[in-house]
């Protein structure tokens, strides 16, 4: 948590803001959510049971909060780096799945051992959806394709690349013992036993391990970001690419370099859904993480520190609403909720952007 | 009968006089030159011409009816329109819709082509409608906003600063066809501009503005150049003496005395400095136009020349942020890719930027991050920034260049201009460059902060740093600069050794003439 302390330092006054902030924005954003809840007919109380008890109320809740909140934040913590940057990649969502599908290529067709799998799966992962991104990337400062275009529409490309490969013919298709249909549907083989992520048994949690590398790389970003002197680069040219040509930053280069960065988190992301969640290649494999992963990063304020936190809360409303069905609740209510604790998360920072000023106002006229 | 009579026009902008008591007079059918340099208050007179500023004071007659004008619409609807400088068209519509969007009532492609066809004929202004205004040269956009302007049948057309991005051959044509339209239609022509061949040339009278007031009517044909560009300078040059004294500085020995402050070096020792043949353009207008320019270590040389004449591109290009056509740029002998991000940092070049905000700072980065921007690998060690170190240096270059902050953590953007300026001096001084650049440095800065600023200046060149000063105040040009090269159209029209400056040659080289 160092990075999250590091991104609250300063006096302690404004820290406490923030954190007092964050909570009444997020009770406020899951009480509007409940009303409309309520109002579409379902007692708040369940629901709000319901959410508590799958996300937070056991041991074994805490840990599907976790998993499910490993590949966001990790979507995230890339989007972190080149929206810093300046670099608008919001195909975070197509760069999930080639990393899925290049760790499925290590785990369906590497012969090693567990360990071994899992690590050069993730640097598949990693690898797939950094050239996936990449491509956007060589798009923009080759050709001047606007990114956003871009990496928005290789998106789709991204998913019938998944479906050619998990179909038919394709290297990562079922060909015999799938669950269902199998060696028709479009699906891969399961991910074998030995593929599968452990988990770290902490204070009676089963901690995924895609948790714990999520968590270790929003740190190091948030460090990266703030003292490494590459961060700086790469904040000064999001700020102002004039003054960053100035002193000699190559906007293409760098640009290209975080864009890349993001992509290989994204595709890490990819990895650990479907080592640790999905274990099968199906052509809704990334079901919309990236796009959630995304919003994280920018209802965060591109903070990664602040990430950890709305990756934690997405997480816990995945988690939670698992158990909202069984009460013949409609799961859509996790969206609806979900949304609503967005746009109030979104409205701490202004407020505490006033409070800094009046303190500032107060200080200069003292 | 006057077809335009502005009387007793006074505006004050915050306390500050940029119209005062102007009358200004045009005679029906006649081409009325406005002279001036920047700041002489013509575009304030126009601007209140056009309903774009409300004086505080005077009065606006047209052929004689007293007018109210509150906005360009009435104006407009007076037969009063305007060619600014920076055209306001639309480059992904077409010339036609271009046309009508600044017409009203209905849309008929069919009559404006109509219209835009009768009028290029009538005035020899080629234009084809139906192309697409982004294809368009600059020459081309210009006719484009003449045609709209002329379908109209306006009694009073204002041309601000037309030829300054035309080429000779279009400027030309631009005449011929002003001279056909108060020849044939009597329509009365305000030209704004500072070329005084082309005033002499095409004006049958002329008015000269100087802080904000009228000091002469003339005839051009029948006044010398020099006397025009006397007019237009002032004989007041250096600086009234209050002035001077008032940031610091004694009163500059004008023509005739030896400069005191320092001895320029010898002729024959190597340029830290050299650019030659410099040509460059952007966004298809020329930027820089084979531009030759010299500087020793320890100079102080001066870039004066009206606003727009290549400044920004010359400052562009020692930022290294200008790619070259043609020509090149050598410091210390070796050459520069200038164009390359952080080119010429590299080689030692040092930029106080115009437009601090948007290029010599970042508003969002803390003023001691701002500090270390340029030398951040220097605080660096094994990839990380040292912390202590950035802090040490920003507390430092505050203490040093007495930069006003609660804190060196303050966002830059909390800063006033005059301090967000230091900020960026305090950062390229303290950086130890071969050549230091600054561009317009005192705009916006209080009288003491300007003092100051003139003595670290004086101090860099005394340290065997070349200075150039690009300015457009030519008080601060006459008494910092040991030679003073004055920018007309992205070249060198002339150079003047501050001894033999004097306000007639000077506001020849401004205006384009060859001294």
């Amino acid at each position: 948590m160092a990075g999250l302390l590091a991104s609250l330092r300063g006096s302690t006054r404004p820290a406490t803001e923030q954190v007092l902030a964050f909570l009444a924005f997020l009770s406020l954003g899951i009480g509007v959510g409940l009303l409309l809840g309520w109002a579409t007919g379902h007692d708040p109380g369940v629901i709000l049971g319901d959410l508590f008890e799958g996300s937070i109320g056991s041991s074994i809740s805490i840990g599907y909060m976790l998993t499910a909140a490993a590949p966001l934040l990790l979507v995230a913590v890339g989007a972190v780096i080149c929206m810093r940057a300046g670099q608008f990649n919001i195909g975070q969502e197509g760069q999930v799945t080639l990393g899925a599908i290049g760790a499925g290529f290590v785990i369906f067709h590497v012969d090693a051992s567990g360990p071994v799998t899992i690590v050069l799966a993730f640097a598949a992962a990693a690898l797939a959806g950094a050239a996936w991104a990449f491509l956007a990337a060589l798009l923009k400062f080759g050709r001047g394709v606007d990114i956003v275009v871009s990496s928005l529409l290789l998106v789709f490309l991204a998913e019938q690349l998944l479906t050619a490969l998990i179909s038919g013919d394709g290297p990562l298709h079922d060909d015999g013992d799938g669950v269902l249909g199998g060696g028709t549907a479009s699906q891969s083989p399961r991910v074998p036993e030995k593929s599968m992520l452990p988990t770290i048994h902490v204070l009676g949690v089963d901690v995924p391990l895609a948790f714990v590398l999520a968590l270790v790389a929003a740190v190091l970003v948030a460090w990266f970001l703030s003292s490494a002197h590459a961060g700086y680069r790469l904040r000064i040219l999001g700020q102002n690419p004039a003054v960053a040509g100035t002193i000699g930053i190559s906007a293409p280069r760098l640009g290209s370099l975080a864009v890349a960065a993001s992509g290989a988190f994204a595709g890490a992301a990819g990895g650990a859904i479907l080592m640790g969640q999905s274990f099968q290649l199906n052509p809704g494999v990334s079901s919309s993480i990236g796009w959630s992963g995304l919003l994280i990063a920018l209802a965060a304020r591109t903070n990664a520190s602040v990430s950890v936190l709305l990756a934690l809360v997405f997480g816990a409303m995945v988690a939670g609403g698992g158990l909202l069905g069984g009460d013949g609740i409609p799961v859509d209510i996790v969206n609806v909720i979900t949304a609503a604790i967005v746009v109030a998360l979104l409205c701490p920072p202004v407020l505490l952007a006033a409070l800094r000023r009046r303190r500032i106002r107060r200080s200069v006229e003292a | 009968m006057p077809a335009l009579r502005m009387a007793g026009i006074t505006k004050h902008f915050n306390g500050v006089p940029a119209c005062f008591d102007v009358d200004f007079e045009v005679a029906p059918g006649e081409i009325h030159g406005l002279l001036g340099q920047n700041g002489a208050g013509k575009s304030t007179l126009m601007n209140i011409l056009l309903g774009l500023v409300r004086p505080d004071r005077g009065e606006v007659t047209l052929a004689g009816e007293p007018a109210v004008i509150r906005d360009p619409n009435a104006a407009r609807a007076l037969g009063v329109r305007m060619v600014h400088q920076h055209y306001s068209l639309i480059p992904t519509l077409s010339v036609w819709e271009n046309v009508v969007l600044s017409g009203e009532g209905r849309v008929d492609r069919d009559r404006t082509i109509g219209q835009i066809e009768e009028v290029s004929e009538r005035f020899g202004l080629e234009v084809s409608p139906r192309a697409m205004v982004g294809d368009l040269s600059v020459g081309e956009q210009q006719r484009v906003e003449l045609v709209t302007c002329l379908i109209d049948r306006p009694r009073l057309l204002v041309l601000d600063e037309p030829t300054a991005v035309l080429t000779r051959q279009e400027s030309r044509s631009l005449f011929t066809m002003l001279r056909r339209l108060v020849d044939q239609d009597g329509c009365s022509v305000v030209l704004i501009s500072h070329n005084l061949a082309e005033i002499t040339a095409v004006a049958h009278r002329a008015t000269v503005m100087r802080g904000g007031r009228v000091v002469s009517r003339v005839i051009p044909a029948e006044t010398p150049v020099t006397e025009l560009a006397r007019h237009m300078i002032g004989r007041d040059l250096p600086g009234t003496p209050d002035v001077a004294a008032a940031i610091g500085a004694d009163p500059v020995p004008i023509a005739g005395e030896p400069a005191a402050m320092t001895e320029p070096e010898p002729a024959d020792t190597e340029p830290v400095l050299r650019i030659v043949g410099a040509t460059a353009t952007h966004d298809g207008t020329r930027a820089l136009d084979a531009l030759d320019l010299e500087i020793r270590a320890g100079e102080i040389v001066g870039v004066a020349g009206v606003e727009g004449n290549g400044q920004q591109w010359l400052s562009a290009l020692l930022a290294g942020s200008l790619p070259l056509q043609d020509g090149e740029v050598r410091v210390h002998g070796r050459r520069v890719p200038v164009g390359r991000p952080g080119s010429t940092r590299k080689a030692g070049v040092g930029v106080v930027p115009e437009d601090r905000k948007t290029s010599g700072c970042i508003l969002d980065m803390s003023v001691a991050d701002n500090l270390a921007l340029a030398g951040l690998k220097s605080l660096a060690r094994a990839g990380v920034v040292s912390r202590r170190k950035l802090h040490s240096l920003a507390e430092r270059l505050v203490e040093e260049f007495d930069i006003a902050v609660a804190s060196v953590d303050q966002p830059m953007r909390s800063l006033s201009g005059g301090n967000q300026q230091k900020v960026v001096l305090a950062r390229e001084m303290s950086a130890g460059p071969a050549v230091l650049v600054l561009a317009q440095p005192t705009r916006g800065l209080d009288v003491g902060a300007v003092a100051d600023l003139h003595e670290r200046m004086r101090q860099a060149a005394a340290a065997g740093v070349a200075v150039l000063l690009i300015s457009s105040d030519l008080n601060e040009i006459m008494q910092l600069s040991d030679r003073i090269a004055v920018i007309y159209r992205g070249r060198i029209q002339g150079e003047l050794a501050r001894a033999e400056a004097d306000p007639e040659k000077l506001g020849l080289l401004m205006g384009g003439v060859s001294a």
